[in-house]
């Protein structure tokens, strides 16, 4: 009987152990793990996002550049070239096919693909080319951002990316402008210095250099050359871009 | 099965088609349990915090490998936490004492028997001396009488047969009482 009681009473005693104040996970505990767990178990939206949309990226163009490449090997060819390189404009007018022709889905995820491709040109342009080309390069990084604008929508992944390379855009814009402003006030200066150099009678004797022309004017016409150059260049592609929007127009149909 | 369980069984096919927002639920479901059973087997709060975490990360991870071929959810994930503990001991090579000096805290064996258990102390005392247990016995005693787990339950978490359960949970009370009554005695 005595043995009895003992083991009923351990076992009670062992039951009052689950409500030992220490056996109960705290508050702070079941939130901060809960985030915790819930953050390493659900996928990294973003890499994947981001290699979904590279992937999808390469698809749409792959499929375009097949169709492309049944008519012409330089196009394939294009799709490493530099703004330099003479097979760029094609490199431009794939692109645009291949954004053109994406179906709804794929269309946004084309277009930060696009914005990511001048993202990574520029960054070469700024290490290796001169002010006009940066510049050149960021007028065009600018004109993919505002086209992808148009297509991707508000509430997605994509956009929080377009937003990353707008404010980095908007970052190598001012830093452009701060080197301007500070090359044109250097400008300035050396004016300055020459005017009083002419007006002294003890500097007769040394030629003037040339006057400096205003870095923007330079850049500005050299723009409007590389545009028309650009459309030049373009413009013949547009047939092309009709044949193959409608052999793609086919190949869907078929498919 | 009962309404828990079939509650579990549809969280688990949930997580298994990719819904990781269902293994929130399952964790709200079995965090309690889970945690306690660590705490009591590794006898203090910083480690049942940090095993509790590693438990449901494996318990994800073992997601896909679970099939629902008699053995429920919650045995499955038991068996996860009771793993997880052995390899932390065995990595931080963690002996338990089993010698440590008894201390004689008990109470007055005057107050009521209701008083006894609930008082925060002799808590603490059953505690300490379930501490001195040997691990096998400790386990079980947490899944019997803490866990209020059956006997088939238990034999599915520790993959031992019924039986040997039966003889391993009356040793370990054995055991424990002669820790606690003997010595007071």
């Amino acid at each position: 009987m005595k043995k009895e009681t003992e083991f009923d009473q351990l076992e009670s005693l062992l039951r009052s152990l689950k409500t030992k104040e220490e056996a109960v996970p705290s508050m702070e505990f079941r939130q901060n793990a809960k985030i915790r767990i819930m953050n390493s178990v659900s996928p990294d939206t973003s890499s994947v996002s981001e290699r979904r949309s590279f992937f999808s990226f390469r698809l749409a163009l792959t499929l375009v550049l097949i169709l492309l490449v049944l008519s012409s090997g330089t196009i394939l060819a294009a799709q490493s070239a530099s703004p330099k390189s003479s097979l760029y404009p094609i490199k431009i007018a794939s692109e645009n096919i291949a954004l053109n022709l994406s179906p709804a889905p794929l269309k946004a995820q084309v277009a930060i693909g696009i914005v990511q491709r001048r993202d990574q040109e520029l960054s070469k342009e700024q290490k290796t080319g001169n002010s006009q080309q940066i510049k050149q390069g960021i007028q065009r990084f600018q004109e993919s951002i505002n086209r992808a604008k148009t297509v991707v929508p508000e509430n997605s992944t994509i956009n929080t990316q377009l937003q990353t390379q707008e404010e980095k855009l908007n970052a190598i814009i001012n830093n452009q402008e701060k080197r301007t402003e500070k090359k044109e006030s250097t400008n300035h200066e050396e004016n300055n210095n020459y005017e009083l150099r002419t007006q002294s009678p003890s500097f007769d004797e040394i030629s003037p250099s040339p006057s400096p022309t205003p870095v923007g004017q330079n850049i500005n016409q050299s723009n409007q050359g590389q545009n028309q150059n650009l459309n030049r260049e373009t413009s013949p592609l547009d047939n092309i871009q009709k044949g193959i929007e409608n052999a793609f127009h086919n190949f869907t149909k078929e498919e | 099965m009962n309404g828990n369980t079939k509650k579990m069984q549809a969280l688990v096919k949930k997580v298994q088609k990719g819904d990781a927002k269902a293994f929130g639920e399952i964790y709200d479901l079995l965090l309690d349990k889970i945690y306690r059973f660590i705490y009591f087997k590794t006898g203090n709060k910083e480690d049942a915090e940090d095993l509790t975490e590693t438990v449901f990360i494996k318990i994800w991870e073992s997601m896909p490998s679970y099939k629902d071929k008699g053995l429920p959810f919650e045995a499955f994930a038991f068996r996860i936490a009771r793993n997880t503990v052995i390899d932390y001991y065995r990595t931080k090579k963690i002996k338990i004492s089993l010698n440590e000096e008894i201390k004689e805290t008990v109470p007055d064996s005057e107050d009521s028997p209701e008083n006894i258990v609930e008082s925060k102390m002799l808590k603490e005392i059953i505690f300490e001396k379930l501490k001195q247990l040997p691990e096998s016995y400790r386990e079980i005693i947490i899944l019997k009488f803490i866990e209020e787990k059956d006997n088939i339950e238990i034999s599915q978490i520790l993959e031992k047969p019924v039986d040997h359960i039966r003889v391993l949970q009356s040793r370990a009370l054995k055991a424990l009482k002669k820790i606690i009554y003997e010595k007071r005695n």
